[in-house]
Order: C-alpha cells, then sequence, then structure tokens
C-alpha cells in the first residue's frame, strides 16, 4: 500500500519522544492490529475537496458492551499510531499510552472498550501522503489534500460508527491528540458524553504556528524531498526531517528537565575540543532522537499534520470560543502541565473559561511537572487516579441520562 | 509536588458549617464553592440538595482530592476562576474559611454577589475570648481551634473579627440576610464577638 515510507508501525513506537515509561505487568498482552475502507464515495474535507476512498488503521481493546455505552476514544498525538497499548505480535515495545489503557488503569480495559486510529494524513496505516493514490497508482504525495483537524475527526466519527457505537462515553487525547478529542465535542456533540484532553489548546498560537513552520521549512529545503515526490528511488529528506525532529524535540522538554538529564555533561569527552563534533551530551541525545525518527516517519506527513495543528481554531466560525461550546452536554477534564512551554497552561485555562461560561461543566488541573510537553504521556501515576474518577461519573450520568 | 500543611475546616465545627450551609441552599440549587477545598461540602450539597455544584481551588493536592469526589473544579486562584461567569449565573457562592486567605476580600466577594444571587460567608473569629487571653494574657500570637496554625504556617492573611466584618459590610453596602455564630460545634446566641470561634452570614446585595 505504501512506498518508500514506514511499512508499519515500528517496534520502538513510541508517543512522542523518549524516556517514557516502560510497561508494567499490568499490560493487556497482545493486541491485533486492523484496517478498514470507509469512504468509498470519498469525504468532504474542510478544503472543499471530496476524498477516498479512505483507509483505516486502529486497534481495540476491551469488549463494547450490550448497550454500547462503554466506548472510549484514544486519540494519539503528531507522531503517534494506532497500537496505543498492549503488544503487536512479534514485537517488545508497548504501545504509547500503555501506561494508561489496561485492566485496572485509567481507561480500564476491564470496564470500557477502547478505540484507537491512526489519524488521516499519517504514515502509520491510515491514508497519508506515502500512500497510494488508486487513481493514479502512485503515492499521493503533495497531492494529497490539505487537511484538519476537523477532518481527522470525520474520520473517526465514521470508523466509530462503522464499530456499533452510537456515543462514546469519553475522547481522551494529548497534544494534537487533545485538539481532536476537544473538536470532537464542538463538532458532534450529540456523540460525546465526556472529553479528557490534556497538554493542549483550542488553538495555535503564534509560537506554535512559528516552530511548526521551521519544521516544514526544514524537510522542503532538503533537496531530497522533490517537492514530496521522493518515494520512487528511497532517496528520502532526511536531513531535513531529523533537523525538523531535533527542533520539535526540544519543544517537548523543559529548561529544568533538560539540565536534570543533560546539564552541561559531555558525552565522549572529557573536555571540550575546540570543534564542532557533537560534544555535549544534548547535543548527541537530539541527533540521536533526530535519526530514530527519520526511520520511523515520512517527512511528508510532518508537512501535512503540522499544517492541520496549525490550522486548528475551535472557535473559528462562531462569534467567540465559548459560542463554540454552546449547548455541548459533554463533561470536560482538562489537564496542563507546569513546565509545558509549548502548549502553556494558559491556553488550558481559556479552554475551561469558555466552558464554564457556556454553562458547561470542565474541571481544569494544573499538574506539576518538570517534563515538559511530553508530561502527559510520562505523568501517568498523578493521572491515572483523575481520569478514572472522571470516567467512573461520565459513565454513571451516560446510564442516568438514557 | 510540595504541599503546605492544611488543615480544612476545624472540627467539629465543620460539621455545624455544613449543616448551616445545607439549610440555606435551595433544592436543585446553582452552587459555586470559592475555595472549595477537597469538596467534601459541594459533595455534601449534590448528596442531600441535588445541586448543581462547581468549585475553585488553588491547592493542585486539594483539586486532586475534589476530582476523587467527582466534582467540577477550576484550579486556579478565584479571580481567574470567577470572571468565566456571567451575572447570576448561580443561587448560591459559597466563601467556607476563604476570605481570610484571600488577598483582595472586598473584590472577590463583589464578584461572588455578582456570579451568585446570595453568598455564604464563613470566617474564624479573631476576637474569640481565647485568642483574646492568648495575646493578652500569654503574649502569644492565637492558636485556637477556629485559627489551628502556627504564625509561620498559617494560610490567613487577614484576621477579623464579627465587629470588623459587619463594619465592612455596611460599608460595603451588602446586606445581611441571616447570620449565625458557633463555638465547639454549638451555636453561640449572646455575646458572638467575644464567644464565637467561626461566623456565618448569608449576604446578597442591596436592591
Amino acid at each position: 500500500m505504501r512506498a518508500g515510507a514506514p511499512q508499519a508501525p515500528p517496534a520502538d513506537f513510541q508517543g512522542l519522544s523518549n524516556g517514557r515509561p516502560m510497561s508494567d505487568n499490568q499490560s493487556i498482552g497482545e493486541v491485533e492490529p486492523k484496517t478498514t475502507e470507509l469512504f468509498p464515495d470519498g469525504i468532504q474535507l474542510d478544503s472543499g475537496i471530496t476524498f477516498g476512498p479512505v483507509t483505516v488503521a486502529y486497534e481495540t481493546y476491551g469488549t463494547l458492551n450490550e448497550e454500547g455505552d462503554n466506548a472510549i476514544l484514544v486519540c494519539h498525538a503528531l507522531s503517534g499510531g494506532a497500537h496505543a497499548a498492549g503488544f503487536l505480535p512479534g514485537q517488545g515495545k508497548p504501545g504509547w499510552w500503555d501506561v494508561m489503557i489496561g485492566p485496572n488503569k485509567g481507561f480500564d480495559t476491564d470496564r470500557y472498550f477502547v478505540i484507537c486510529a491512526n489519524v488521516l494524513g499519517s504514515c502509520y496505516g491510515t491514508t497519508g501522503p506515502a500512500s497510494i493514490n488508486p487513481a493514479t497508482n502512485r503515492p499521493y504525495g503533495m497531492s494529497f489534500p490539505v487537511i484538519t483537524i476537523r477532518d481527522m475527526v470525520n474520520v473517526q466519527k465514521e470508523l466509530v460508527q462503522h464499530l456499533g457505537v452510537r456515543r462514546l462515553l469519553s475522547v481522551a487525547g494529548g497534544s494534537m491528540g487533545g485538539m481532536q478529542a476537544l473538536q470532537w465535542a464542538v463538532t458532534h456533540p450529540d456523540m460525546v458524553q465526556s472529553v479528557v484532553a490534556l497538554a493542549t489548546t483550542h488553538r495555535h498560537s503564534a509560537q506554535q504556528i512559528a516552530f511548526n513552520e521551521v519544521a516544514r521549512r526544514a524537510v522542503m529545503a532538503d533537496d531530497n524531498w522533490r517537492h514530496g515526490d521522493y518515494y520512487a528511488d528511497g532517496l528520502r529528506p532526511e536531513k531535513g526531517l531529523k533537523l525538523a525532529r531535533m527542533v520539535g524535540h526540544i519543544t517537548y522538554l523543559s529548561d529544568k528537565g533538560m539540565e536534570h538529564k543533560f546539564g552541561r555533561r559531555l558525552r565522549t569527552r572529557e573536555r571540550v575540543g575546540y570543534d564542532f563534533q557533537a560534544e555535549f551530551e544534548v547535543e548527541t541525545y537530539l541527533d540521536h532522537q533526530g535519526q530514530s525518527f527519520v526511520k520511523r516517519f515520512d517527512a511528508n506527513s510532518l508537512l501535512y499534520l503540522t499544517k492541520a495543528l496549525d490550522y486548528c481554531d475551535l472557535g473559528q466560525g462562531h462569534p467567540s470560543l465559548t459560542a463554540a461550546f454552546r449547548d455541548i452536554d459533554a463533561r470536560f477534564l482538562l489537564i496542563a502541565y507546569s513546565s509545558d512551554w509549548l502548549y502553556p497552561p494558559y491556553q488550558m485555562k481559556e479552554v475551561a473559561q469558555a466552558i464554564r461560561r457556556a454553562d458547561g461543566d470542565s474541571t481544569y488541573c494544573e499538574i506539576h511537572s518538570d517534563y515538559g510537553h511530553d508530561a502527559f504521556l510520562l505523568e501517568h501515576e498523578q493521572q491515572q487516579p483523575l481520569v478514572k474518577a472522571f470516567l467512573d461519573r461520565s459513565m454513571n450520568e451516560m446510564r442516568a441520562n438514557r | 509536588m510540595t504541599s503546605q500543611p492544611q488543615q480544612i475546616h476545624p472540627n467539629p465545627n465543620r460539621t455545624a458549617i455544613y449543616e448551616w450551609i445545607a439549610a440555606r441552599t435551595p433544592e436543585g440549587a446553582r452552587v459555586i464553592d470559592i475555595g472549595c477545598g477537597d469538596g467534601t461540602l459541594l459533595a455534601l450539597l449534590a448528596e442531600r440538595k441535588r445541586t448543581r455544584g462547581s468549585g475553585i481551588e488553588l491547592s493542585q493536592e486539594l483539586v486532586h482530592q475534589a476530582i476523587l469526589r467527582g466534582l467540577s473544579v477550576y484550579h486556579g486562584n478565584v479571580d481567574e476562576g470567577l470572571v468565566a461567569y456571567g451575572d447570576n449565573s448561580f443561587d448560591l457562592a459559597i466563601l467556607s474559611l476563604t476570605i481570610q486567605e484571600l488577598g483582595d476580600p472586598l473584590n472577590v466577594i463583589e464578584e461572588a454577589l455578582r456570579v451568585g444571587r446570595r453568598a455564604v460567608v464563613v470566617f474564624p473569629n479573631f476576637a474569640n475570648w481565647r485568642s483574646r487571653w492568648q495575646l493578652a494574657v500569654h503574649g502569644h500570637a492565637p492558636d485556637t481551634p477556629s485559627l489551628p496554625h502556627k504564625w509561620f504556617e498559617s494560610p490567613n492573611r487577614h484576621y477579623l473579627s464579627v465587629l470588623d466584618w459587619e463594619e465592612f459590610v455596611e460599608h460595603a453596602r451588602w446586606r445581611i440576610v441571616e447570620k449565625s455564630f458557633v463555638a465547639k460545634g454549638r451555636e453561640v446566641v449572646s455575646w458572638p464577638n467575644l464567644f464565637s470561634e467561626l461566623a456565618m452570614y448569608l449576604i446578597e446585595k442591596e436592591d
């Protein structure tokens, strides 16, 4: 189905960056990757283009109950995929949110039916720029349409309905996944009982757009990029993609976290060498992160997904952000992290206040952490009980209102 | 996570406060608890009065506890928590043992009376005889059941008496709907400025 791009979610796949905790013994175990083909007649995108068909890669954990009221959709971040929990056959590493999804965990698979799907435009099984265009029999490349967070959500909606779910107990996610979760409530309020949004925003600020633009320019400045048409000969814009990831990776950490992790330590030398080799630990670390990302991610997908992030603006088309949240029954659990400067807590507060102003029900909590933006993947011990209690109440309310 | 030692409500006055507030909360009312702590009161009102409640709390640890109770809480300071609401969004705004810790109590109570039709204000009475005795006779800053903190660990910024409060209310042109005073969990009927440990007021805006 794809050429030159990663074939499947790789064994070392992780949500955002390294350093995340390994799975504990409460894992859901081996899971099965699934795909389905949706929109045979095409999906109407925000850009006005009709696009299709769309292949969607997804995984499910737990069992949908008879009432069909225990389904939770988990949405992944920029570089994530459908493999959120457990182990894929023959692969050792757990899914990107294995610490939160499983028996007795925050998203308790003994109680809930958890769905995670790779987003439209990504490169882990769902249709994206590296996929083959059935009309030309060649990879889409830059002929892939520009997509939005809402387009991703509309694809997920089709999948969820395909799985027999009429109303989701919750939509949850961090970072780009959090934007999808918020967008779900705004776009399909009748299908969402509750939202868990972590380390995210209602719209990208100038600073966030700026970092994404640097990432895109790094890719496009690579001579191997060739306007996205690089799949045939295997010469991919690796230098550009690597640089983009290095910059991105810095934004996922915090000053304090980096100081703690690397300080000014040298990697291979006793003292500085007065040359330009990577000698500080932080330099070799970024180099390694960039290198491993190049192996597992498609450069064109990075362009499309960062663009989708930049276009996200929940208040757009409404008189205000508050108006966007009016007449939404869903309850919201919003969590920000003190040292996250990529998605600073003030943005989450704006969401919490807009919901409250719209007579909605929002809970906002800032977790103290030095992990920066990555905290949403790492602070699971603090998040776990909060998510559990929140889902409990959401379930009670869903059943009471039926 | 660092957390300050926080005793929220001194017992047994806690029960008295909760009962008094619950009795003044209409069935099914919309309430906001400003400085809701671990959410005990909001949970109690939800259970007994079927209220639609919401809280604001500054301490991360207490916010976590309130979320564990299934409550809706805003983690942040009072100003940013209240600014989100339109006028008369609530039937009742609750400031239970909060105002003595606030930077600008006048402004916050004004805000409480803007977003709420009425407000309950509960505060420790600094002029209780025990405090007076400790200060006047022993020469020590008060450390009493209603002021249970050493000077160096107290979250309190303001020390007010029943008399101070009533002057404050008059000056701010609010109307006292009801009041009650408590010591050792029992109602104090006479000489409240001397004998009460806690003072509870239900106030509203003057027409």
